[in-house]
């Protein structure tokens, strides 16, 4: 006889165990019971056999420690909540709580930005953290006003230089970015000569609070952790290397011997360039003392190139002037040749040209109408010497011919003037038959000789100068050239007689 | 979204935790507690009990029941704690084919992390049940104070659990992780995890997300356990006392003076007394019964485990003085594990630190937590945490003279790697054989074994000459390996030495698939249990609505016809129940449903007419 597994028994309320006559198994299995298991979980629970576990419940009711329940189990569900509604139940709570955060953010909106309140006012973080210009340490002195970032602080350039963007090395399918790379790269080439400081990515410092802060820093950068799951090709063993001389780094600086010499190191640069800049600023300042008295001296140079110009504009304005005087000298001289008084004409130029010395128009112009004039004025001469020569009267033909020799000395003036002169100055006479004799070669050497008759006549003339003058040879071959061309001339037979006297 | 767990598989308790939503969650167990007990055991009908069911039948079961399996996990069968566990429980040691322990359950012989593994197994279904999704990857937290051999152990009882371990990390650790999450913290902080089993103080400095452990020690073979075996001895010898009865043989008496002393250090915590009342005890030969009532005040308590809270405070002690740490320095002590809800414990904790103990975490929740963060943190871009542990023994070879060679020391932040050049020590000497080691022993004997290779191929030459130099990593998953290169040739040889668990990869294989086979079975079973539910309310409604039924119905031949069919279903339907056949009982839960609503038919139409 067996009990119905899906039978549900329960402990008789109020029984004293302790009267009862049980073992300790026929106890446990007892304790185990609790509200109205059914005869299948009781066995699952005992863990005795199923056999002794079975023969203890009908001991048990039997000495009427428990009980049968007969009406059914209420079939309705189980209160106990199902782990899914659990866990719906949680996320409910969570999505409250931060619907709530959420809220309490936005009414405090105005208010500084809360959380994280980084200790100093590094940016983000562009690798390799440029560091914060250190307040630790007094202001060195002579340094610019503590207001503004000290130009000379080593501090302000970076740690360390990345590689070149260029780099073949980097490879940015990886799962790192290439700046850090650059980093990593620059890290592993300078990795025998870097100093921990470097390493942990700052300037040396004795800021201990900095120096674990950095090393935090070093440890997002390098540790393998904070890449997990990602390619890191060529960088994987880099970075655990470099993490662990991180941490080393960051044990190192704990020292404070071992910050001293870089630190000192730091100040020294940071003094060695303060030096240097103030020598440049010397020199700078020299420089410019300089270049403001060049700038001086151009200055005066460009004031005396303005009164200079003033002086040469005063100079044109005078010019000008002058030109108006010119013009009214060069408008008579043109009135004169129009009205053909050259001589007139020639007088105005030459006045042009006295104000206008240098204008070789005017002087042009002038000697052409100077010389018209002297034409002119020896073709009246000789005209009118003519005529008195026609009425006999020789001695007023005299000075006639002489001027018009010496306004136009052509080939017919000077001869006739020679001729005529030659009474009262055989030299003279000479002089001129010479000149004459001279121009005549010329002539017939020439383009346009004279006719043979004209020159005849002019040779007489020369002839009868030269034998007034005592040239009796000269005028003797001048009256046989004449021969030459009029053989039965009379004139020239009455002088080569003259001559045999003489 | 790929779900990755956190576990703290404790001595005593194990919980399981996730990251949901940027909130570390404990995950509640079917029961709807937020830990289940470490207890594996095997029923009379070879079902394999996990938790709460293995707990409640220990009593009766306690032999075949397993409980703190972790404080044999990793050691060898000549260990001193193998040892002293063979001398206390009531299961059976054994020694393993590969000098490690085994248990022996029924009949059947298992390796500590198949134990541990089947907890572990339990934990992922009651996750895979919260969240709906299968879970396949783990962080599971260890005793800092553990050795590589364990934590090995502890990776393979994953792996057999089907788990991918992404991560071992340290209890006192992932505890730290879980205080800071999410606070922006600057503070040196000192974790104290008392549990059932173990002992771990770890100081760490925590700041903008990085967590630095600087130092950690312990002990992995002290906790409530201990505890508990005082109190028992003392009962037992009260018991002795009053009624001249030794129950030191009785296995079911022992257990419930173990439960019951558990049950009254518990009760110690908040009451001055505690009552230890168990009827039934003992049963002698002659039929004579005993009851044990025996009432316990908490100064008797603190005088039998004063020299235990001791042994603690020793240990930070030593490890506050190794580290140079000044507890000046420390912002604030955390407290860990049940053991320290222990008044003792908290006072000699505040006394020692000059410090009030931190209140704000669960000491049971906190270690699943922090793992589930750390996994979180692992795999999850958005959780910006960093973990830098330490390595808690000396890492280092065998050299001769049988004397051990420090490489890496204890407490050094992994990823870390160091080297050593050693020379032959014979003429010709051609190759060399290098142990590694972990521990803190001069003599390489009295430190754990970690794994050996042979570096071959050396040139022969005078000892002394030739020089090789050893260098050792580990890596931020702790693994270590070693790299041997001789100078003079630049030959090289490395390994990954793979902690032994005390399995064979052989091995581990097979309990790999039968683990897998396993799940099937356990996911079959529970769907009959559906099944049988479903199918024992059906019969039962169809049963209440037969008298009336058979009122209305049995005049007509169709009628009868009808009732019959209907007890045939019913009949066949506690038959497919007893054959545990869940494919045939899904049939005929069909049948029932129409059966019943056919009754429920006839019923309302009565009704109405
Ligand atoms: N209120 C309490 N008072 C005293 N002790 C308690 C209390 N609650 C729990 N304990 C003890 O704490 C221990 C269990 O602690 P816990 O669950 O933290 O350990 P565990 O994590 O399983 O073990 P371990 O961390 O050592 O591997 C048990 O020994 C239990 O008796
Ligand atoms: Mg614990």
């Amino acid at each position: 006889m067996s009990l119905a597994r899906t039978l549900r028994l329960a402990v008789v309320p109020g029984v004293r165990f302790e009267t009862l006559p049980l073992d300790p198994q026929a106890f446990f299995v007892l304790s185990r019971i609790e509200g109205r298991p059914t005869v299948a979980e009781i066995l699952g629970m005992s863990a005795l056999s199923a056999a002794q576990t079975e023969a203890i419940l009908e001991r048990l009711l039997e000495l009427g420690a428990l009980q049968r329940v007969e009406e059914p189990m209420p079939s309705r569900p189980r209160v106990r909540q199902s782990t899914q509604e659990l866990r719906a139940q949680a996320q409910d709570r969570r999505r409250r709580m931060l619907t709530q955060q959420l809220g309490q953010a936005r009414s405090s909106q105005p208010t500084p930005p809360q959380g994280t309140t980084a200790p100093s006012p590094r940016p983000a973080q562009p690798t390799p953290v440029p560091s914060v210009p250190s307040s630790s340490g007094a202001p060195a002195p002579g340094s610019p006003d503590p207001g503004s970032p000290d130009p000379d602080d080593p501090r302000l350039e970076p740690v360390l230089a990345l590689v070149g963007e260029a780099d073949p090395r980097l490879d940015p399918s990886l799962g790192l970015a290439v700046d850090k790379q650059r980093l990593l790269l620059a890290l592993e080439d300078g990795r025998d000569e870097l100093t921990p400081f470097q390493i942990l990515g700052i300037h040396p410092t004795h800021d201990l609070k900095e120096i674990r802060s950095a090393f935090r820093e070093a440890s997002r950068r390098f540790h393998p952790d904070a890449h997990h799951g990602r390619e890191l090709g060529r960088f994987r063993e880099p970075l655990s290397r470099l993490f662990a001389e991180a941490k080393t780094a960051y044990q190192t600086l704990q020292s404070e011997e071992a910050r001293a010499p870089l630190v000192d190191a730091l100040e020294q640069e940071h003094q060695r360039r303060r030096r240097v800049r103030q020598q440049r600023e010397a020199a700078r300042q020299a420089a410019e003392e300089l270049r403001r008295r060049r700038e001086q001296e151009q200055l005066e140079q460009r004031r005396a190139a303005r009164d200079a110009q003033r002086v040469q504009r005063e100079r044109d304005r005078l010019a000008t002037a002058a030109q108006g005087k010119v013009a009214e000298y060069l408008q008579a001289a043109a009135d004169a040749e129009n009205m053909d008084n050259f001589a007139r004409a020639a007088n105005n130029y030459r006045l042009a040209l006295q104000v206008s010395p240098h204008d070789e128009e005017i002087r042009r112009r002038w000697e052409e109408a100077r010389s018209i004039a002297r034409r002119r004025r020896a073709k009246d001469a000789f005209a009118r010497a003519c005529t008195y020569v026609e009425v006999g009267h020789h001695n007023e033909a005299v000075p006639l011919f002489l001027e018009a020799a010496e306004a136009d000395p052509t080939l017919e003036h000077l001869a006739h003037a020679a001729d005529s002169v030659r009474q009262q100055d055989p030299a003279k006479a000479r002089d001129l038959a010479i000149e004459a004799l001279r121009k005549l070669t010329e002539n017939e050497r020439g383009p346009a000789p004279l006719r043979p008759g004209v020159v005849a006549d002019l040779r007489l003339m020369i002839a009868r100068a030269f034998l007034a003058a005592g040239q009796g040879e000269s005028a003797r071959q001048q009256v046989l050239l004449v021969q030459r061309v009029r053989p039965k001339d009379p004139e020239a037979r009455a002088l080569l007689k003259t001559l045999k006297v003489t | 979204m790929e779900y990755v767990v956190g576990i703290d598989l404790g001595t005593t308790n194990t919980c399981v935790a996730i990251v949901e939503d940027g909130v570390p969650t404990v995950i509640p167990n079917k029961g709807g507690y937020k830990t289940t007990p470490s207890m594996v055991a095997i029923s009379e009908s070879s079902k394999r009990l996990v938790g709460h069911i293995a707990k409640r039948q220990s009593v009766t079961n306690a032999q075949n029941t397993v409980y703190a399996a972790k404080r044999l996990i990793g050691r060898r069968w000549d260990s001193p704690a193998a040892h002293a566990v063979q001398q206390s429980c009531p299961y059976t040691v054994v020694e393993g084919p590969h000098g490690d322990v085994r248990i022996k359950l029924r009949d059947t012989v298992y390796a500590i992390p198949e134990i541990s593994a089947f907890i572990l197994q339990e934990m992922k279904l009651v996750a895979e049940q919260y969240l709906g999704a299968p879970v396949e990857r783990a962080v599971i937290t260890v005793p800092a104070y553990f050795n590589d051999n364990q934590r090995q152990a502890t990776k393979d009882a994953g792996r057999i659990a089907g788990l991918d371990v992404i991560r071992i990390i340290n209890e006192p650790t992932a505890a730290a992780l879980a205080y800071g999450f999410g606070k922006d913290l600057e503070r040196k902080v000192a974790v104290y995890d008392l549990g059932g089993g173990t002992f771990d103080i770890s100081i760490l400095d925590i700041g903008r997300g990085v967590f630095e452990v600087i130092s950690t020690a312990g002990d992995t073979f002290l906790g409530g356990e201990d505890f508990d075996v005082r109190v028992m001895d003392a009962l037992i010898q009260g018991f002795a006392e009053k009624t001249g009865v030794d129950v030191a043989d009785d296995r079911m008496a022992l257990q419930r003076i173990k439960d019951a002393a558990e049950k009254a250090r518990c009760e110690l915590s908040v009451a001055r007394e505690a009552l230890v009342d168990l009827p039934f005890l003992y049963t002698s030969p002659n039929g004579q019964t005993y009851h044990m009532q025996e009432s316990i005040s908490r100064d008797t308590l603190e005088e039998l485990t004063r020299d235990l809270v001791e042994r603690t405070i020793a240990i930070c002690d030593k490890t506050l003085r190794d580290a140079n740490i000044d507890k000046g320095d420390l912002d604030d002590v955390i407290l860990v594990g049940g053991m320290t809800r222990m008044p003792l414990v908290q006072q000699r904790v505040a006394e020692f630190f000059g410090l009030e103990p931190c209140k704000g975490v669960h000491p049971d929740e906190v270690v699943a937590l922090g793992a589930s963060i750390q996994a979180a943190a692992l795999v999850d871009e958005s959780v910006d945490v960093l973990l830098l542990d330490v390595t808690p023994h000396s890492l280092g070879i065998m050299i001769v003279g049988g004397y051990f060679h420090t490489l890496i020391d204890q407490n050094t932040t992994v990823p870390t790697s160091a080297s050593h050049i050693f020379t032959t020590v014979r003429d010709n000497q051609t190759s060399v054989k290098i142990l590694v080691l972990q521990g803190e022993s001069d003599k390489a004997a009295d430190n754990e074994l970690l794994g050996e290779f042979i570096l071959s191929g050396l040139r022969k030459a005078p000892k002394g000459e030739v020089e090789i130099e050893v260098t050792f990593s580990i890596s931020a998953d702790g693994l270590v390996s070693v790299a041997a290169k001789d100078l003079e040739t630049g030959r090289e040889q490395s390994i990954t030495v793979t902690a032994t668990s005390g399995l064979t990869e052989d091995e581990l294989q097979e309990l790999v698939e039968s683990s897998q086979h396993y799940m099937v079975e356990v996911r079959a079973s529970e769907e009959f249990e559906r099944q049988r539910q479903q199918a024992e309310r059906l019969i039962a409604d169809v049963r209440e609505l037969f008298p009336q039924v058979q009122a209305v119905m049995s005049g007509t031949a169709f009628g009868r016809d009808a009732i019959a069919k209907a007890e045939g279903v019913v009949e066949r339907a506690e038959a497919e129940i007893r054959n545990q056949d869940a494919r045939s009982l899904e049939e005929v839960v069909e049948s029932l449903e129409r059966t019943l609503n056919m009754f429920r038919g006839v019923v309302s139409k009565t009704g109405l007419s």
